[in-house]
């Protein structure tokens, strides 16, 4: 799983692969070994590299989405105040949700969660569709995916067409 | 042996960590315990551990924890032969302490005589000065000019304050350091006294310059005897609330505990008082002290004492008050260790201490050599905005000041509280501060330094874990993994396929992996 994960000025692309029973992170260029062991309450007890850290992390709700557009509150111990960290997954198409920004109009604009090939767009541009429907299929990871609106609306543009290769993170189509 | 008064069953009329306290010492003593609570107390811990709960009313004080007319009926109704009050709510009120008494339930704690005494400034300050207790040098007496100024300041020394006999607040106040500045700052001070409370007296007192704020623990009984257990600094105040307590005080020798234990008794005598209180005083840097107040009741930092004494005061307030004497030996108390107390509250340190009510969602709290907790709250409990935020006490002993800080900062790292902001990163980042670590402190020190900008949490993950700054990165990224997995976990049920956001449609013969 790719990700963007922000905490402050700090931005870096995170990488999670499951090794075993336990995980790699990448975090920028360094790689982690890590095993999580859930304590309850929201703990867990993660060693990375050997060292033992219980972190509590808890998603932070943002008002008029649902969930939580991917913001989590990091707590690593009673003496520091605890951090909110922002996880930008495009394979799960979390839109970020801006203060006052694009999601307050509803719009989502779905991006490739990594490079593929365009193999099919399922509809087209002004379709009406429903929630989980699919939009466009991408040939990736060896595998089809097909991509889907995440919330009922318009399909109001679509970049790509088929055969086209795509980048991670390259936008897809857009939903309103 | 004089007969003593049968206590069975005791109403403990408090909440939070104290009602918690005091349920342990009836416990210890095999004595019955019933609790109030309010509406939002109805699951805390006190009624947890109480032997009978009896609901009070709804959440504001002013309805529940403050009818003293309801508590005492309740208590007799109930059958309880004595009511403690804690600390707080009515246990400083003379009132309620009648009503007890006329309602033939004992009041664990003073004679409404001696809460009313001390209750009034002017009453308490005279009486005082009878006893030979010292108090701030000066008057509430208006002066008539500039010369009887001179005079008055002369003869409580200087520095000096000049203050507006009609209000407070800071207006038509003047601190003068020598002679020469007194002329302009009395022309000043009567000004602008005049100017916001349209009355131009003033009255001159001693300015004690960055005092501490050294209290003595007294008990007394019921026999004439009134002990002193010595002495607690609580100069680490906020706006006048104490966060930080200590015993002993660490500029406090032999002699001058000996001279603050008697003028505390002397106090205490002073209004014939029985059972447990606490005598404040302002120490200056000269090592005079004088009368500040007295507090008739248990107080917040009481464990301090008890951990360097050995003596448990709540218990000692039920045998005081069952009619039982005071032993001769507690008259020559030493400290033994160091004892450092800080008070958790479920306050936002770092937004100007914004409450941060909330449920808790883990609470862990520390163990271990040298380590007390006093909790009122527990794993999974709400702390709400009805009552004061104070959540729970930790209390360090060591053999000396350094030992007792060194289990602090162990006991700080090992606490957890999570779902609410605590006041815990201000007692970590005072741990690291040099004037609280070599014993410098005075009243205003604490607001001194927050308002400069100090005491800051130790710089982010760092500061716990000495390697990695991708900690939170990666707790994060693990976090959003295992839920996104959860969310695609049900690939047999349709309406899980449907939420999932994304649908593997099929592998492709020629995109088989080679076996």
């Amino acid at each position: 799983m790719k990700l963007v994960v922000r905490s402050g000025e700090r931005e870096e692309q995170v990488e999670v692969v499951r090794r075993g029973d336990g995980f790699v992170v990448t975090v920028g260029d360094a790689a982690h070994e890590v095993d999580a062991a859930a304590l309850g309450d929201g703990l867990s007890s993660l060693r990375i590299d050997g060292a033992q850290h219980a972190v509590a992390v808890y998603p932070v709700p943002v008002h008029g989405g649902d969930g939580h557009g991917g913001l989590y509150r990091v707590s690593l111990s009673a003496v520091l105040p605890p951090q909110e960290v922002e996880v930008l997954d495009p394979l799960t198409h979390l839109a970020r949700k801006s203060r006052g920004g694009d999601a307050a109009g509803g719009r989502q604009q779905v991006r490739a969660m990594m490079p593929g090939l365009v193999k099919e767009v399922l509809v087209e541009e002004g379709a009406e569709v429903t929630a989980g429907q699919g939009v466009v299929v991408l040939e990736a990871m060896k595998m089809e995916n097909e991509i889907v609106a995440e919330a009922a609306g318009v399909v109001s543009k679509i970049f790509v067409a088929t055969g086209e290769h795509v980048d991670g993170g390259e936008p897809l189509f857009e939903v309103e | 042996m004089s007969e003593l008064r049968p206590i069975r069953k005791v109403l403990v009329a408090n909440r939070g960590e104290i009602a918690v306290r005091v349920l342990r010492g009836l416990a210890d003593l095999g004595i019955r315990s019933a609790v109030i609570y309010s509406e939002p107390d109805r699951r805390s811990l006190a009624v947890q551990l109480a032997d009978e709960a009896y609901p009070i009313g709804p959440a504001p004080s002013a309805q529940s924890y403050l009818r003293g007319d309801a508590i005492v009926e309740l208590a007799r109704r109930i059958g309880a032969d004595a009511i403690h009050p804690g600390y707080g709510f009515l246990s400083e009120r003379a009132s309620f302490a009648r009503q007890c008494r006329d309602g033939g339930v004992i009041f664990i704690g003073p004679p409404p005589e001696a809460i009313d005494a001390m209750g009034s400034k002017t009453e308490s300050r005279r009486l005082m000065m009878d006893a030979g207790v010292p108090v701030v040098p000066g008057g509430a007496e208006p002066l008539a000019d500039l010369a009887a100024a001179h005079e008055e300041a002369v003869r409580v020394g200087y520095p000096v304050m000049i203050k507006a006999a009609a209000g407070g607040g800071g207006k038509g106040m003047r601190r003068v350091d020598e002679a020469t500045e007194l002329p302009s700052a009395f022309r000043a001070a009567r000004s602008e006294a005049a100017a916001s409370f349209g009355d131009d007296a003033v009255y001159i007192e001693k300015f004690i310059v960055e005092p501490r704020h050294v209290e003595i623990q007294v008990l007394g009984d019921e026999h004439g005897r009134v002990v002193s257990l010595n002495e607690r600094e609580c100069s680490l105040q906020r706006r006048h609330q104490k966060v930080v307590e200590e015993a002993p005080s660490p500029v406090v020798g032999p002699e001058l505990r000996r001279r603050m234990g008697e003028a505390a008794v002397a106090a205490a005598e002073a209004v014939g008082y029985t059972n447990a209180g606490t005598v404040e005083f302002l120490l200056d840097e000269s090592g005079e002290f004088f009368f500040l107040e007295m507090n008739t009741r248990l107080q917040v930092e009481h464990p301090v004492t008890e951990l360097v004494t050995g003596i448990d005061l709540v218990t000692w307030q039920l045998r005081i008050a069952r009619g039982e004497a005071l032993p001769e030996w507690m008259e020559h108390v030493e400290p033994r260790g160091h004892a450092v107390e800080v008070r958790l509250y479920a306050e936002d340190p770092y937004r100007g201490f914004a409450p941060s009510p909330g449920v808790i969602r883990h609470l862990r709290l520390p163990e271990g050599p040298g380590v007390r907790n006093d909790c009122g709250v527990y794993s999974g409990g709400e702390v709400t905005v009805h009552y004061d935020p104070m959540l729970a006490k930790l209390i360090c002993w060591g053999e000396d000041r350094p030992q007792a800080l060194t289990r602090l900062r162990r006991a700080l790292g090992e606490l957890r509280v999570e779902g609410i902001q605590t006041t815990v990163p201000l007692f970590r980042a005072l741990l690291d501060d040099a004037d609280f670590l070599a014993g410098r402190m005075d009243i205003a020190m604490l607001d001194r330094k927050l308002a400069a900008g100090e005491l800051q949490p130790p710089e982010g993950a760092t500061a716990v874990t000495t390697d990695n700054p991708d900690l939170p990165l990666v707790a994060a990224a693990l976090a959003h993994w295992e839920e996104a997995h959860r969310r695609t976990a049900g690939a047999g049920d349709a309406a899980a396929r449907l939420r999932a956001r994304w649908r593997r449609v099929g592998r492709r013969e020629a995109l088989r992996m080679p076996r």
